[in-house]
């Protein structure tokens, strides 16, 4: 049943709350000691003046500070009153003074009786049940009392086209489709609403939309920042939080599985991989670091990053000294550090993907894409080789042709018997005698291959770089630009019971050069010159050939080492897929096309008769692989294809990631003096904060662990997880958290703005076996939340920041959103969940402007096709260069924990949305969409308006509007038939194909008008 | 007082923290303290704008300012037990097995009326020694670059903390209404190309409101991102759509009444004068030859050391409040000779031009110019010692920087270090020392400028920092 909040206060208007005049120490003073006089007279023992404490009920009983009841006898009234600069509290030159009002409340509160509370926040939420009567939701009954202490109204329901549009971006980030907004309209049942919100909460974008927040707190980004900033992997990672919200984990084993979920027994895959919540914060890589700084900082990270998302505590202060206001010491802070600092890491190590502690992945819906694959591949050789059987004439004069040619002319194809990599690099045996180079992408390497020798001669050493799918662009490298240098060619002679002997190179030669990199360069000795190929040309391979100084005359057992350098300053310019051949002369032909292994031309050269079955299978084998019989080729071609897209998605089945796990020898934990990593105090055990209530032993036979933590942080007797939880959640959708201070419930923080409420919700969070989409309905489907959102002279200035709820939630939309928006209502969005990050479009040389030596993310690569339309959740993330156009709009910069939003409104934020290609794009897609709803024929302006505006904004357009966008077309219609060429050029903006069915003015035209309706305030915006 | 007309104010020059004193009814989200807030400018401010030319790597000190012409005697010889004094290394050179002394070998002169020593490396800034202040006694607490840099900029080594850039622009706003108050610019060195890389926090703006982090100068297309208009959208088109965008949100703002929507207005109609103030900006054409060319011939490359230098001119021209240069590549530890004379060939023409510039056109007098970057070299050899080539490590104890113009003392020279520029023997200045003496010659104090945020009052100096009178005039 739809119950509005003006429904419900006109029947309970006639109550009054109870009157809150009385002093509250927790509301009225605490507040004032914490901001003015806990700095000398708190926690923090070192910096404690005059030994008195005024934080604790003790302190303030000292003799003659506060006398309940006795203004006169307290020294704390009489010091802050004083006219004596001397004596005066706080002093002059603290900076600190207190106000009148403020001397007011102490006095009262001296004459009150000066009772102490402990800090609210420290004390378990009090289960207060709401008036029953006043309303099926009990949200809205905590608010209406607030309201009518105030004397405010609400606001009544906003209208069902702003409430779906509303609830949607909340819920899974995405506007409402035209046909989700219409059956909402048209829906007249009593639970309509609820029916869209039941939804919402089953879409997989609600993961998405809620991972959003949760990445921020996590510090997740795809580069381990600092200096290097390299690449990692920690997007499984990610996919399991979107997996985690969309399966509705309850919160406590969201927390568990994250801090703990390898400590768990007989944890799963999927507990693992929750850990790498820990692994999130930035890994240092730069050279000359010391490790032990580091690993530091990495535990402290941790520790502050848990105490902020669990507990709302700024436990960082504690790091160099006791809390200055909370009850935690400097002590509590490294018992804390203690559990996160025993895991099998290495301080300076942020250069591969997954340092260490790590695992495998594997990514769910390949194995049968895989199998499938392979079927296809097998039937695929049947068929070719059904067709050899058939071909026998056409193979005997093949095998004729090679029999009579001079070996001179033939290159044999030596199968590899030994890799080595100093980059960590993978190989891989391809069908025709080429080497896929796979696995880490490092910046330079050097690869040493062993080739046997079996018999014969060779004088002639052939290299050929080949094309590969899963290289840059379809060319020779994973370079940035698909091209490589190969700075160094070498070769060993390894003949049985001897070392090694270097083979002199007489000449070498190339069939394409680029310029200032000759193949002769690849035999200096310095690695900064090197071979590096024409990249415009289309050649499938590219040929080089290594002569001699003196023939090999080879002996059984005999192997020859190449190896190839690439320690260029060029990055990742390494031969991606390439394949090594002899020839016994010195006058080979560059590009002989005989590709023959030795074994099959010894084959031939034996008598019909007496070939061994091998060799005959041999013989099948090599005339289907060099036979031009054009079905032959046709099905090779087929079979490479294939195999190529088989490799890729065994690529695609898994991942590397960053997890936690526990070193067998625990590391020992002290006490950093002053936070410095180096200044050793006390040893310490982890340990739950003493003042902190908890039933867990902190002492014991087994040292506690992080499941304990994990434990102790979703336990029954916790006053702050289930709080500062439910608070964020309340903040997603309200912009403010009941505790404005989301980051801060300690004594420096703000009180709860209905504090009665902050603990119902905490508490029904806990009894609902912290259920959170529970939790989201229950925000969602109140009537506070469903309110209008106007605001009136009146209300705002009694209300500006909207604390007391008498109207709806209105704030700019998170950055993530707003581009988001803009593709799913243009219909661009490509809503595929999960998977590697993508880059979109993005204003060049922001990576290349601040780019330094030895970084795997010096140069930004715009991806190509569906990745430039995925959601903002999946853009690459480097933290050195954040992607701008969420910077623009306030996003965390992810360097470290952050549970706060912010909005500012500046002219960049304008810019972005004016000009960036991606709205654009969008514009045009909108006004395309709009305009083919109809078929090819034009539909009236008006509804063609109405069309476009309800896509972006799902309302329909208000007859001032609809009039302003009419004469509006008309003039940009007018303005593109005189600039037709201009049309031309903003419908080209973008990607994607334009459309062409449309007149190129017209698409100008409604283009223009929908990127209007982009940049309105209400399109940014949550109404 | 609503949020539109708070930020018409903040447009006309009153920074966001006196502007929030006037806020009554949102203290808290500001997070000020009001009766700080209302004072500031705390006194009467020296300088109006700052250009800070920070010289990314860490320029070795002992090469271009620190004379130190004992070393020349003990060419080779090991660093003395004594002068180390447990400073720790980095694991660059932990693993040496000696510590031989490199004396520079650029020669040294004295120069001006002040008679102040400098190297061979710095003809033109040697011209201009009357009009700066050398400190010789900088000193830091990172070793590494990446803490290091990010201490010198926001004052702690862990990231999340803003700029000062940030914190000028928070405390003090901008005067011009079509720019940002806080510009960077970046630039890559001739002697070390292949360099340590920055990122974008050091001008971020941390935990305060994002308008305040630097906005980033671009050499490669558009000056500012996102600033053109698309190609096919002609500035009669995009005011017609802008006129249609302001209409349609005020008919919003008459039936919400939400104050968010009158200043999206606003930042719109900035957002088209910063179209037409930026192109102008960039265009050097009303620049005459002379001036172009006391920049030298680099003036005419975008993106590079001089041609910024010459963009900081017009930027303070135009009351910008802060403008940061970046030049990489002064992190030499190996071939420090050959790379510091590229550093040099970069950097030293065009910051003499720039200050002679200020000076003819009297920006000086109330433009603070500052040099320096974020630790300074070590004595001993990195790598092979040989009597034409050496490199160096990096050295936190001791390093050199130079501040000119407003309020600062010219001719000058503060603080002193040891025979082996090793340790400070008198007058250390520490970086927040730096920071509060920028912060106070901008009418600024250090202690005053703080932003509450996870329930403490924050500031650039944290809870350090001494104003270094000694180099004020």
């Amino acid at each position: 049943m739809v119950i509005t909040l003006i429904a419900v206060f006109g029947l309970q208007r006639q109550i009054h709350a109870a009157d809150p005049t009385r002093i509250s120490f927790n509301r009225d003073i605490r507040p004032i000691l914490s901001n003015n006089c806990f700095f000398c007279h708190g926690q923090d023992s070192a910096k404690r003046k005059a030994e008195l404490r005024l934080d604790t009920e003790e302190g303030q009983r000292s003799p003659g500070v506060v006398v309940p009841g006795s203004m006169s006898e307290s020294l704390l009234i009489e010091r802050v009153l004083s006219d004596d600069p001397d004596f005066l509290m706080p002093p002059p030159d603290s900076n600190k003074a207190l106000t009148t009002s403020q001397k007011e409340l102490l006095k009262r509160w001296v004459v009150e009786g000066a009772v102490f509370e402990k800090h609210w926040s420290w004390v378990a939420p009090k289960t207060t049940q709401p008036s029953k009567d006043r309303s099926s939701n009990p949200i809205d009954a905590f608010i209406l009392d607030k309201l009518i202490e105030r004397g405010l109204k609400p606001s009544p329901e906003a209208d069902r086209a702003t409430l779906i549009r509303r609830v949607s971006l909340d819920l899974t980030g995405l506007p409402p489709t035209m046909q989700e907004v219409d059956a909402f309209l048209n829906d007249r049942s009593a639970n309509a609403y609820e029916k869209v919100v039941d939804r919402l909460l089953r879409s997989p974008h609600f993961g998405e939309r809620m991972a959003l927040p949760w990445l921020d707190a996590a510090r997740y980004a795809d580069t381990h920042g600092y200096q290097k900033d390299n690449h990692r992997s920690m997007w499984p990672w990610r996919d399991w939080v979107v997996k985690a919200f969309n399966e509705n984990m309850p919160f406590d084993q969201f927390t568990l599985q994250q801090l703990a979920g390898d400590l768990i027994e007989n944890a799963t895959p999927s507990q693992r991989l929750a850990t790498g919540f820990h692994r999130n914060h930035r890994i240092n890589a730069e050279a000359g670091s010391i490790d032990e700084e580091f690993l530091a900082e990495y535990a402290a990270d941790r520790v502050e990053t848990t105490a902020t998302v669990w507990l709302g505590l700024t436990i960082g202060c504690a790091r160099c000294h006791d809390h200055k206001f909370d009850a935690i010491t400097q002590k509590d802070f490294y018992q804390l550090v203690a559990f996160f600092n025993n895991i099998e890491e290495k301080g300076v190590d942020g250069v591969g993907a997954s340092p260490n502690p790590q695992m495998k992945v594997m990514i769910d819906g390949y194995e049968d894409r895989i199998a499938a694959q392979r079927e296809k591949i097998d039937r695929l050789r049947e068929q070719i080789e059904k067709r050899a059987d058939t071909l026998i004439e056409l193979r005997r004069t093949w095998e004729q042709t090679i029999a009579v040619a001079s070996l001179d002319s033939i290159w044999s194809i030596p199968q590899p018997i030994r890799f080595r990599s100093t980059g960590k690099m993978e190989f891989q045996p391809l069908l025709d005698g080429s080497i896929l180079v796979k696995g880490d992408n490092p910046l330079n390497d050097v690869q040493t291959i062993e080739l046997p020798l079996d018999s014969g001669r060779v004088q002639t050493i052939r290299l050929e770089a080949l094309r590969h799918s899963s290289l840059t662009d379809n060319g020779f490298a994973r370079s940035y630009d698909g091209n490589f240098v190969l700075s160094g060619f070498e070769a060993e002679l390894n003949r049985p019971g001897e070392s090694p002997q270097k083979v002199r190179i007489r000449k070498a030669q190339a069939e394409s050069e680029r310029n200032a990199w000759p193949i002769q360069a690849s035999l200096d000795e310095g690695p900064d010159t090197g071979w590096s190929i024409e990249p415009a040309g289309k050649s499938e391979a590219h040929l080089a050939i290594f002569v001699l100084d003196q023939a090999i005359e080879a002996q059984a057992g005999s192997t020859l080492t190449v190896r190839l350098r690439y320690e260029s300053k060029e990055e990742q310019s390494i031969i991606g897929r390439f394949r090594l051949a002899f020839n016994p002369s010195d006058r080979a032909e560059l590009a002989s096309p005989n590709l023959q292994h030795a074994a099959v031309i010894a084959a031939i050269k034996t008598l019909l008769a007496e070939r061994s079955a091998e060799q005959c299978q041999q013989l099948v084998d090599a005339f289907i692989q060099s036979s031009d019989d054009p079905e032959f080729v046709s099905l090779r071609r087929k079979i490479d294809a294939s195999q190529s897209e088989l490799e890729e998605l065994i690529e695609r089945s898994s991942a590397t990631v960053m997890v936690m796990n526990e070193a067998a020898k625990s590391r020992k934990t002290f006490v950093n003096l002053r936070g410095a990593y180096d200044q050793l105090g006390e040893q310490v055990f982890a340990a739950i904060p003493s003042s902190l209530p908890h039933r867990i032993r902190n002492a014991g036979e087994t040292p506690l662990n992080r499941l304990d933590l994990a434990r102790w942080l979703v336990a029954p007797e916790n006053p702050l997880t289930a709080r500062v939880a439910v608070n964020r959640y309340w903040q997603m959708f309200f912009g403010n958290g009941l505790v404005k201070t989301t980051e801060d419930f300690g004594t420096q923080g703000e009180l709860p703005s209905h504090p009665e409420l902050l603990d119902w919700l905490a508490t029904e969070f806990v009894r609902l076996d912290w259920d959170v989409k529970a939790m989201q309905r229950l925000i969602v489907t109140s009537a506070t939340y469903r309110q209008s959102s106007k605001v009136n002279a009146e209300l705002l200035e009694i209300d500006p920041e909207n604390r007391w709820l008498a109207r709806g939630p209105r704030f700019r939309l998170a950055p993530q959103l707003i581009r988001d928006s803009a593709l799913a209502a243009s219909g661009l969005l490509v809503p595929v969940i999960g998977g590697p990050p993508v880059k979109p479009y993005q204003p060049a040389g922001l990576w290349e402007g601040v780019a330094g030596i030895n970084s795997n993310t010096t140069r930004y690569r715009q991806d190509a096709g569906p990745s430039l339309y995925r959601r903002s959740l999946y853009t690459y993330w480097k933290r050195a260069v954040p992607p701008p156009s969420m910077m623009i709009f306030d996003a965390a910069d992810r360097e470290v924990c952050s549970v706060k939003r912010r909005l500012t409104n500046t002219p960049l934020q304008a810019l972005n949305i004016l000009n960036d290609p991606t709205y654009i794009e969008a514009s045009r897609w909108l006004a395309s969409s709009a305009l083919n709803e109809v078929g090819t024929v034009y539909d009236s302006d008006s509804r063609t308006i109405a069309r476009l505006f309800r896509k972006v904004l799902a309302r329909s357009p208000d007859t001032t509007e609809l009039a302003r966008f009419e004469s509006s077309i008309k003039q940009f219609r007018q303005h593109f038939e005189q600039a037709r060429e201009s049309a031309s050029h903003l419908v080209r903006v973008g990607d994607s194909p334009v459309d062409t069915k449309l007149e190129t003015t017209e698409l100008a035209a409604w283009t223009t008008l929908a990127s209007v309706i982009l940049n309105l305030d209400e399109t940014l915006t949550k109404e | 007082m609503h949020r539109r007309s708070f930020f018409q104010q903040s447009s006309t020059g009153l920074g966001w923290a006196a502007l929030a004193s006037l806020l009554s009814t949102d203290q808290n989200a500001l997070g000020v303290d009001k009766t700080a807030a209302t004072s500031i400018p705390h006194f009467a401010p020296k300088a109006k704008r700052v250009i800070y030319l920070f010289q990314s790597g860490g320029p070795s000190q002992m090469d271009l300012f620190d004379y130190k012409p004992e070393m020349a005697k003990i060419f080779d010889k090991d660093l003395p037990d004594s002068v180390r004094g447990g400073q720790r290394f980095t694991t660059m050179t932990s693993g040496q097995s000696r510590f031989p002394i490199a004396p520079s070998i650029f020669q040294f002169a004295q120069h001006g009326q002040s008679g102040m020593w400098l190297s061979e490396l710095l003809p033109y800034t040697s011209k201009l020694v009357d009009d700066i202040c050398l400190i010789r006694s900088l000193h830091t607490e990172a070793i590494n670059h990446d803490p290091a840099v990010t201490f010198f900029q926001t004052g702690s080594q862990q990231p999340g903390r803003p700029s000062i850039g940030a914190w000028t622009s928070y405390g003090l706003g901008s005067e011009n209404q079509n720019l940002p108050a806080f510009v960077l610019m970046l630039s890559r060195g001739s002697g070390r190309p292949n360099c340590q890389p920055l990122y974008d926090r050091l001008w971020g703006s941390g935990f305060l409101p994002s308008q305040h982090q630097g906005c980033k100068f671009l050499s490669d297309n558009d000056p500012v991102a996102y600033l053109s208009n698309p190609p096919g959208m002609d500035s009669s088109l995009r005011r017609k759509m802008l006129d249609d965008v302001a209409a349609l949100n005020r008919h919003k703002f008459q039936e919400f009444g939400d104050p968010e929507i009158a200043t999206r207005i606003e930042q719109y109609e900035l957002a088209y004068r910063m179209q037409s103030a930026v192109p102008e900006l960039v265009d050097f054409s009303d620049e005459l030859a002379t001036t172009l060319d006391a920049y030298g011939k680099q003036v005419h490359v975008r993106g590079s050391y001089a041609s910024n230098c010459l963009l900081a001119r017009r930027l303070v021209e135009r009351d910008v409040r802060f403008v940061q240069l970046y030049h990489m590549g002064w992190d030499q530890h190996g071939s420090l000779p050959k790379q510091i004379r590229g550093q040099c060939l970069d950097t030293d023409q065009a910051t003499a031009a720039l200050l002679q510039d200020l000076k003819r056109t009297g920006l000086l007098k109330d433009t603070l110019v500052v040099w320096g970057g974020e630790f300074g070299r070590t004595i001993y050899s990195q790598g092979q010692l040989t009597h034409d080539n050496y490199g160096r490590d990096h050295h936190p104890r001791c390093f050199s920087m130079w501040m000119a113009g407003a309020g600062v003392k010219k001719g000058c020279v503060h603080g002193e270090t040891d025979d082996f520029s090793y340790n400070i023997v008198s007058n250390p200045v520490h970086v927040h020392d730096l920071q509060a003496t920028m912060l106070h010659l901008l009418g600024i104090d250090h202690r005053k400028l703080t932003y509450r945020f996870q329930g403490r009052d924050f500031r650039l100096t944290d809870v350090h920092g001494e104003v270094v009178h000694d180099i004020l005039s």
